[in-house]
């Protein structure tokens, strides 16, 4: 399905998403502290925009009464019904072997007519399918 | 984007949905001073009100509601054009039965005359800023019991417009629905053709009981979870009375309360009924029989069996076919979308009824264009 270019570095800061039409889907990319990550915009429960929900951490316990907070902004929350995703992998927190939305790989690089290096901010981003 | 993703399912369906139950909200209490008299203006602005009561868990998945559907300036529900687009238009809504947002828990106001106006105002809100808007919409007018003189007062000022179609009151209430306290309200209901609409809330709310009969439960997942017992109270409770049998027209609308607990329930109440009749001799007929000429459920929240079989044999089992009625919630975050509350494998014809012919026989819609409803 080949890589596809969607926006330069910069316009994709530390902290943003944004939703994209690539190849006919919508897909949401995320930047999370530098690092990217593409979830096909569509939840896997009801059909919700899945990519327009919130960004929170895991919350785990070993015993009743624990609380161990984690993966701050890595887990994404349908704005629908509030089924957890890991942003990473697409898996669902509560059944990650069962549900699962589409992860994309996400690389940043050069634009490809460009055969001198550039700074990091004018890279591209690109999802692959 | 995900806007023209919803568009394209709703046409999928195919079908004219009747959504039963959706929530207009006002963006604050001042949205409601045009409708007040100036003394009740002037106790909001003295007092500082400015939240019409409330239970006390935070809720738990994105506050409440459907984020896309927070408008830019305003709240979920305030938007008019937004939920024509994102509700109404998308899912080919034919009829939609709006619900004022936080209206029904004005019956844990403890001042019944506040309460009161508030509620008269809400009707004349909803009646001016939405149900003149927009042919499809329908409404539902909100009462309060504290004072049962001054709501029927309310039923007879709202309820012969032709687009008030039903009287809202909250799962949450002081006593079971069926007894004879209330009946000065069925009878005023009944005699203007309007359905009795118990709508999901109001328990453990302000001057009301806890939200179970063992107590406060920790987290708002168990308050949600736990709410059909509310339903299932006043069910029993409208049917043990013998409401139906002074009121031989009285429909009621379980709105957001669930159903599949409805086998265990009236298989419960028909057994006893054998032994303990005597108890409501004024009953004609084992008590789960009143149950299809007086009662429908909205399907939202729709229950979610790991198997959708297990979901088809419910329906089967309780008469779903006629007894379920769609509902969206809109806008609020348990929000079902059509194209996936109904369990793979409902045939045709019953999917039909629930996504549209049951609400249109049950608020006598049928044969009517958008906007004139008969009775």
């Amino acid at each position: 399905m080949g890589k596809h270019p969607v926006c330069r570095v910069s316009e994709l800061p530390p902290g943003s998403r944004r939703i994209f039409e690539v190849a006919g889907r919508s897909i949401g990319v995320f930047n999370v502290g530098g690092r990217f990550y593409a979830l096909r915009n569509r939840c896997p429960h009801q059909g919700g925009p899945l990519c327009l929900g919130r960004l929170s951490g895991l919350v785990l316990a070993g015993a009743p009464g624990e609380h161990q907070y984690s993966d701050d902004g890595l887990i994404l929350r349908c704005p629908w019904h509030g089924w957890e995703f890991d942003i990473r992998t697409g898996r669902a927190v509560i059944d990650p072997q069962k549900t699962r939305v589409k992860a994309y790989r996400v690389t940043v690089e050069p634009p490809r007519a460009e055969t001198y290096p550039v700074v990091v901010e004018d890279q591209v981003v690109y999802v692959h399918l | 984007m995900a806007g023209s993703l919803r568009q394209q399912t709703g046409r999928k369906a195919g079908v004219r949905l009747v959504d039963c139950d959706v929530h207009p909200n006002i963006k604050s209490i001042k949205d409601l001073y045009p409708y007040l008299p100036r003394r009740w203006v002037d106790y909001i602005e003295e007092t500082g009100f400015s939240q019409i009561p409330q239970n006390p868990y935070p809720k738990g998945a994105n506050r409440g509601v459907r984020l896309d559907a927070v408008p830019e300036n305003g709240v979920a529900g305030s938007d008019l054009n937004l939920m024509r687009s994102q509700l109404l238009d998308a899912y080919g809504v034919e009829f939609a039965i709006l619900n004022p947002e936080h209206s029904y828990r004005l019956n844990f106001l403890p001042n019944a005359d506040f309460a009161a106006a508030l509620a008269s105002a809400f009707n004349d809100w909803l009646v001016n800023e939405w149900l003149k808007k927009d042919p499809r919409f329908l409404g539902s007018a909100v009462i309060t019991t504290q004072d049962p003189e001054q709501a029927v007062r309310e039923i007879r000022r709202v309820g012969n417009d032709p687009r008030i179609v039903q009287i809202l009151l909250p799962a949450g209430a002081q006593r079971p629905y069926g007894q004879r306290y209330y009946w000065p309200v069925y009878a005023a209901a009944e005699e203007l053709g309007l359905a009795i609409g118990i709508h999901f809330g109001g328990t453990g709310v302000s001057t009301g009981h806890p939200p179970t009969p063992v107590g406060w439960p920790s987290f708002y997942l168990e308050w949600h979870t736990l709410m059909p017992q509310a339903f299932q109270a006043h069910l029993v409770s409208f049917i043990c009375e013998g409401v139906f049998e002074r009121f031989k027209g009285l429909r009621v609308t379980m709105i957001e309360g669930g159903f599949s607990w409805l086998p265990h329930v009236l298989w419960r109440l028909d057994k006893n009924f054998r032994a303990l009749r005597s108890e409501v001799p004024w009953l004609k007929r084992f008590p789960s029989e009143y149950v299809a000429e007086h009662f429908r459920f909205t399907t939202q929240p729709m229950e979610e069996p790991e198997n959708d079989a297990d979901m088809l044999e419910v329906i089967r089992i309780i008469g779903g076919e006629r007894l379920l009625m769609y509902a969206t919630d809109y806008p609020h975050w348990d929000f079902d979308a059509p194209e996936y509350a109904l369990p793979q494998g409902l045939d045709e014809a019953t999917k039909l009824r629930i996504l549209r012919e049951n609400a249109l026989e049950w608020y006598g819609l049928n044969g009517q264009a958008s906007g004139l409803p008969g009775k």
